[in-house]
């Protein structure tokens, strides 16, 4: 069955930590109460978590060794990134290594499953941020969505290692889909750059 | 180029009419922010539930592995790696330097966990580089 080693448990509490520390940085800065923020941050643990097991469950789903594995220059340069005065942020603690003998398809199929599940908890943040009859509660879900959809646009941006690199290389139309989709609900989305436009 | 099944390709049609309706929806309709977010978030959902099924549950499913099987079942029976995770954490950091495989310099590259060389994004798993700490049965 799917396997965690005990370094592998601590390895993802530790990066899921530093994910819901360096959001919350930037979230101080729109949310005033503690109450907000502690909703904010149950809210996004999964964002970083589910990313992560998606990998690891689709590569062990596919018969090959998965792990997820803190990488310690990367969780330094995250770690930095929890200080509020710094601009640009940084989220990538640790990596999901996959071993074992696997296609291309493969690989670009372990690649999207990340992305995908941060484009569909975004999309279940939107439903239910509709149907919220608090302003304050529906802006949290709003945050918690936007927040969704910029981590998996970042992955699938097609460069170095991350996922959209790796479905590039299976796809080109696949990609151009999933690209397509994250780049218009970022851009869109009601607190996107382009959302206020958008919205009267 | 990988060449797509027939679901796959009604899927990626499926897929690329939802963006052009979201598109349509923000450009015309979105003036209601609770039927607005409700349309974003109800087509979100449906469609990336439709593309995992197709492009990532339905092929696992056929590969018909059983849970039993899972981390140690492999494609090929002639390949076989055993590879044991690390049990403390590898102490030299490197930021800057050439691959040990290949010899190409490589800006934040990665260091094994296995055998602490430092390599580029291409042989940075343990197969790639032919890892010397890696057991083959």
């Amino acid at each position: 069955m799917y396997s965690f080693t005990q370094t592998e448990k601590r390895d993802l509490l530790i990066g899921t930590t530093i994910f819901v520390l360096v959001e919350l940085s930037i979230a101080i800065y729109d949310f005033n109460t503690l109450l907000e923020l502690l909703i904010l941050s149950l809210l996004i643990i999964p964002l970083w978590f589910f990313h992560e097991l998606a990998h690891k469950f689709v590569a062990q789903g596919n018969g090959l060794t998965s792990y997820f594995q803190l990488d310690p220059n990367m969780a330094i340069v995250s770690l930095l990134s929890i200080i509020p005065i710094i601009p640009i942020k940084i989220i990538a603690p640790g990596v999901v290594f996959s071993s074992g003998e696997y296609r291309l398809d493969t690989s670009g199929r372990i690649s999207i499953a990340g992305p995908l599940t941060n484009i569909l908890l975004g999309g279940i943040f939107l439903l239910f941020s509709s149907f919220m009859q608090l302003d304050w509660a529906m802006v949290v879900f709003l945050y918690a969505s936007k927040a969704s959809f910029d981590l998996a646009l970042f992955n699938m941006l097609p460069f170095y290692v991350l996922d959209g690199a790796k479905v590039l290389r299976w796809n080109q139309a696949i990609f151009a889909l999933i690209f397509s989709l994250v780049l218009v609900l970022w851009l869109f989305h009601p607190q996107g750059i382009l959302g206020g436009i958008i919205i009267v | 180029m990988y060449k797509l099944t027939q679901q796959e390709q009604i899927a990626l049609i499926i897929g690329v009419v939802s963006v052009i309706l979201i598109v349509l929806e923000i450009l015309f309709f979105s003036s209601n922010l609770m039927a607005h977010t409700l349309f974003l978030g109800g087509t979100t959902t449906g469609i990336s539930l439709l593309i995992i099924y197709i492009f990532v549950i339905q092929p696992m499913k056929e590969q018909q592995i059983p849970p039993s099987q899972y981390n140690q079942y492999y494609t090929s029976p002639s390949f076989r790696p055993t590879i044991i995770p690390p049990t403390k954490k590898v102490k030299k950091t490197t930021l800057k330097g050439s691959c040990e495989y290949c010899g190409k310099k490589e800006l934040m590259g990665f260091t094994c966990s296995y055998c602490e060389g430092y390599f580029c994004t291409e042989h940075r798993l343990p197969e790639k580089h032919g890892c010397v700490r890696m057991k083959l049965r």
